[in-house]
């Protein structure tokens, strides 16, 4: 068993573990989970280290069959088990993990039937863990269907008051964009095959190379029977992908989901949500997207764009407007990621290296801020913003935090935040001299994104933490506002020092991925763009 | 002496047929002599024929995975009446297994046990499916087809009319009776047209399709629909449906958990040895046959069948109505692979059905557990269940993960190759009927989430009002481990299954094109 199967498969094993232990281990359940997620903490940042020694490629591969299937005139169905990291997905490796242990800590919230919590949160864990590492677009599925059960649950059973709605709008939204995928997956497995053994294959990278296509199959590069509802197949494989990673991300229209599971959410749950969750999004669409149907990336970049664009500013006058805390996060998530996705549609070298560092940036700093909505609001129960006033006051340790974090995330120069958009936003004021993707102005007025995100991140500081101190709750909350303890200093102290040090020396990141991606944003539109002419030739686009 | 000739071949026939028929003689035994020990002894005691009756069924069993080693490619028997092959086989043992697991949840079932019209019954009448099923699914002769059908379908009417005690699940005995009566008698014309028009009822060789190809357009299309509507009703397809969710809630769970699947298995069996007719033997192997286009009709009932039913589904607030629909749904699922004629198609439609029947019994496994312990029907009775029996309820979400077909489990599976082998109908026709399919199953899915996800969400998210008392007894218990491993093993390890049952489909496709 090699490290990344380790990586995958330990928190499986504890989930059925927890799940047979007799009840009076309860006490247990929360230190187990902390210890499994510590474990993989350990291990992906060895792998981590291990990788940025020499950052070219995939590795630590593992490939063993799994399922196997002769099937007559169809030939064989050949589903491997196959995982590696590159340097895309070895810093969201260790993300996962850093978010899960974060998470397992903040779990201490939960109070009832914490088995069934326990088993499900490391279930969750197996499974974003295998999504990152997934190479066989089969196994990735399986991982990427497989959180949406513990999730449905970990809502809906452990949320708020509003929980059902929140978990069955989550789980519908996200079913609707995977099924999709599940057909585009088939028709891309009859239309590769592997080069090795001539059988088809899920095998991810094979399908990210032209030579193993077939002449005649629904995905084939440049054929004329490739053609679904009268349009060109692959433009559609691309948009069905590209629709099931941005209901993830989430991207503007299709995002309502996201308020209400991180409103409805447990602490914890927001944090992996927010943390690894809308990550597995932007994954998605920089291995699979740009990996398999790169002409539709270039052939729909424009609009991503749009979309991205779009995003940062509706999610900025979102949160301008919320009076919830949590609520006014999840809109600053979306509007994070929306850079994320301006420096994807931008397909350069910049944008793209920019989209994985503020992936990573928004990761730890949304976990950061989730956990400092939970501490609030395990004291008082609640959030609601214009309750509070002069918090610096009652809770300054407390303050010193929210301040980190609210700076960092309003992307104050020497911090993580800022990185992550400055460069994606170079990226796509980049993209019009380099490949004429996205015009100029997309990063002009993206950046007002940028000032909105001050407004209400500073808003929100100088009505709830600043000022004389008035509380809603009267004497009662006097008392239950204390300060941090020491559980949550522990918590937050690596958190705000994890941002400042990405801040302060970004290459930890852009040294491991630098080579990766610019592999990736060089064959997106390089073959990209000479596949689209071949569609334009056959199809006159 | 010609007549002595041929009387003496003829009994050679018989005779040579009969070490392949021993499953179907078993159980024709069992069911005799079991109504004169029930006359006898029911005084004495009441666990006597049931008894007999399992150990009938075992010994049926028996011989029916002794067929196996037996058979090795298809054989015909008693003249060519029946066809016994490797597929068929299959399908044999998966009536057994249906009935076996539904003869233990009835044992004890409070409905069975009390119904005022007798215990033992019940279990007589399960072997007597079985000889109907087996034929059903060994027959490639029009009127043996016929016969197995209606013993199956008057078997049925007598369990759901024997067990109705309220009007209203009389008046749901009247309709499936009267239903089914009415589709027997439109098949029965149909076949007596198609008779008319090819002078044979043996659906081996070429002579049917050759002679049928003859005739006028209009009338063979009559007669195909015709026949078509009475395997439409055996499978439950829109719009032959009407009665399934009235059955479904009159009778006692033990009961649905047979009659949702067995006959619904045998029903594919018979339509896809029917559909096989007309695919051509040719180098493509989809349904091309001039006088009736197949693909776009089974296309527009799959895609009616599957969203008649999810639709329907969304509004039950009985859980046994809900589970009709679902299983209409299924049918609509089931019915795509029908629309490629290949050995991906033979084996992902057996495996597709192996899986659902795994699901439904373990569906009903609950559902009758839940009717049994609380007198519980409804939707709002499953509240708050989970905190008082923790596996059950987890075994349940697996189960119901797997009807909606999420992965890792074997629902998803079965529709992972269903998908596959219409997409490769695509590539071969390039007719667009199959993408609306396609898309429509997909869209499905989605409708499906939101109903199956309604049982957990009660099981679960909701506070019990009342306190789930009694325990589960172990022998559900287990069985229902044993049918979730089964359902997790087709998900994670689909590869032996999946061998193992094109290895014996293969031929049946193969067949056609040699």
């Amino acid at each position: 068993m090699g490290y990344l199967s380790l990586l995958i498969f330990l928190p499986l094993f504890f989930a059925l573990v927890i799940w047979v232990l007799p009840k009076r281990f309860e006490p247990m359940f929360q230190a187990l989970s902390i210890g499994v997620s510590a474990a993989q903490v350990i291990i992906s940042a060895a792998l981590y280290y291990m990788y940025s020694l020499s950052p070219e490629g995939f590795r630590f591969a593992e490939h063993a069959d799994w399922i196997y299937l002769q099937l007559g005139t169809l030939g064989s169905l050949d589903i491997d088990y196959f995982v590696a990291v590159d340097g895309l997905s070895v810093g969201l490796v260790l993300l996962t993990s850093i978010v899960m242990f974060i998470a397992a800590i903040a779990s201490n919230e939960i109070k009832e039937n914490k088995r069934g919590y326990f088993a499900l949160f490391n279930l969750l864990g197996t499974a974003v863990m295998g999504v990152f590492c997934a190479l066989d677009f089969f196994l990735f599925y399986v991982f990427y269907e497989l959180m949406l059960l513990p999730l449905y649950f970990l809502i809906g059973m452990w949320g708020g008051p509003n929980r059902e709605y929140a978990s069955v709008k989550f789980f519908i939204y996200t079913l609707f964009g995977s099924v999709f995928m599940l057909l585009v997956m088939a028709g891309l497995y009859f239309s590769v095959t592997d080069p090795g053994t001539g059988h088809h294959t899920f095998n991810m990278l094979h399908m990210m190379d032209e030579a193993n296509y077939s002449r005649d199959a629904i995905f084939s590069i440049g054929s004329e029977q490739a053609v679904l509802f009268g349009l060109p197949a692959r433009l559609i494989g691309f948009a069905v992908l590209f629709i099931a990673f941005a209901i993830k991300i989430p991207v503007v229209p299709l995002h309502t989901w996201l308020p209400d599971a991180h409103v409805e959410a447990p602490t914890p749950i927001s944090i992996i949500l927010a943390g690894i969750l809308l990550k597995i999004g932007a994954y998605g669409i920089i291995r699979l997207c740009l990996g398999i149907f790169p002409d539709g990336q270039v052939y729909f970049s424009y609009w991503i764009g749009v979309i991205g664009m779009v995003s940062i500013l509706y999610g900025a006058f979102n949160a301008l407007a919320s009076s919830d805390l949590k609520r006014m996060i999840a809109f600053s998530s979306i509007s994070h990621m929306g850079f994320v996705v301006l420096g994807i549609a931008s397909l350069t070298s910049e944008g793209l290296n920019g989209a994985v560092y503020q992936m990573i940036s928004h990761g730890v700093l949304s976990a950061m801020l989730f956990f400092i909505a939970g501490v609030l609001y395990n004291r008082v129960h609640d959030r609601y913003i214009p309750n509070f006033r002069g918090l610096a006051l009652q809770m300054p340790r407390y303050t010193t935090f929210v301040v980190i974090a609210f700076f960092a995330s309003l992307g104050l120069p020497g911090m993580s935040g800022f990185i992550g958009e400055v460069f994606t936003l170079m990226g796509a004021f980049k993209s019009e001299s380099v490949n004429q993707l996205l015009p100029r102005w997309f990063a002009i007025v993206s950046a007002t994104g940028i000032l909105f995100g001050a407004a209400y991140f500073l808003w929100t500081l100088q009505r709830m933490f600043f000022g004389a101190r008035r509380f809603f709750g009267g004497e009662a909350w006097h008392r239950a506002l204390t300060d941090l303890s020491a559980r949550e200093l522990f918590v937050l102290l690596p958190l705000g020092l994890t941002t400042i040090i990405l801040g302060v020396y970004p290459s930890i990141i852009f040294d491991v991925t630098n080579l990766s991606m610019n592999t990736i944003a060089d064959h997106a539109y390089r073959s990209g763009s000479v596949y689209l002419n071949m569609l334009k030739v056959i199809f006159g686009l | 002496m010609m007549n002595n000739l041929n009387a003496t071949v003829l009994l050679e026939q018989i005779t040579g047929s009969l070490p392949y028929f021993l499953p179907e003689i078993v159980c024709s035994l069992v069911f005799i002599v079991a109504i004169f020990i029930d006359l006898f002894t029911r005084k004495q005691s009441r666990s006597l024929v049931p008894f007999f009756v399992f150990a009938g069924l075992l010994l049926a069993l028996f011989f029916t995975l002794d067929q196996f080693r037996m058979v090795k490619e298809e054989i015909w028997l008693f003249n060519g009446m029946i066809r016994l092959s490797p597929a068929g086989i299959i399908y044999k043992l998966l009536f057994l297994l249906a009935a076996m697991v539904t003869h233990i949840l009835s044992i004890r079932s409070k409905a069975i046990r009390l119904a005022p019209k007798g215990y033992a019954e019940f279990f007589i009448m399960l072997p007597v499916f079985i000889v109907g099923l087996n034929i059903m699914s060994m027959s490639s002769h029009l009127l043996m087809i016929f016969l197995g059908m209606e013993m199956v379908s008057i078997a049925s009417y007598i369990l759901v009319a024997y067990m109705a005690e309220q009007p209203r699940s009389a008046e749901a005995a009247v309709k499936y009776a009267l239903f089914g009566a009415l589709s027997s008698a439109v098949m029965l014309y149909g076949i007596s047209l198609l008779y008319g028009l090819t002078g044979t009822l043996s659906l081996q060789g070429s002579t049917f399709l050759a002679n049928l190809s003859k005739a006028p357009e209009y009338i063979s299309a009559l007669a195909i629909l015709m026949v078509l509507a009475g395997f439409l009703y055996k499978i439950s397809a829109v719009p032959f449906h009407f009665y399934v969710p009235d059955v479904y809630e009159g009778t006692p769970a033990p009961v649905i958990a047979f009659l949702s699947t067995a006959p619904k298995a045998a029903g594919f069996a018979v339509l896809f040895t029917f559909i096989g007719v007309f695919t051509l033997p040719m180098e493509s192997y989809h349904l091309v046959w001039p006088k009736f286009n197949w693909e776009n009709i089974l296309v527009f009932i799959s895609i009616c069948t599957m969203t008649l039913g999810n639709l329907s589904a969304l509004a039950q607030k009985n859980v046994k109505r809900m589970m009709a629909y679902s299983s209409i749904a299924h049918t609509g699922f089931m019915m795509m692979p029908l629309l490629v004629f290949s050995e991906m198609s033979a084996a992902s439609l057996v495996f597709y059905i192996v899986v659902y029947v795994l699901m439904n019994l373990a569906i009903f496994l609950l559902v009758g557990h839940m009717e049994d312990a609380y007198g519980a029907t409804e939707l709002e009775s499953y509240k708050g269940l989970a905190a008082f029996n923790p596996l059950l309820s987890v075994c349940m979400v697996i189960v119901l993960a797997s009807l909606v077909g999420l992965p890792p489990t074997g629902g998803f599976t079965g529709k992972f190759l269903v998908f596959s082998s219409v997409l490769e109908a695509y590539r071969i026709s390039h007719n667009p009927w199959l993408l609306y399919l396609l898309v429509a199953a997909v869209l499905n899915t989605v409708i499906a989430l939101f109903f199956y996800l309604r049982l957990p969400l009660y099981m679960y998210f909701r506070k019990a009002e009342k306190i789930y008392t009694s325990k589960t007894p172990l022998y559900l218990l287990v069985i229902m481990c044993l049918l979730v491993a089964g359902i997790l093993m087709a998900g994670v390890f689909p590869s032996e299954l999946v061998k193992w049952i094109s290895a014996h489909t293969a031929e049946t496709a193969q067949i056609r094109f040699k």
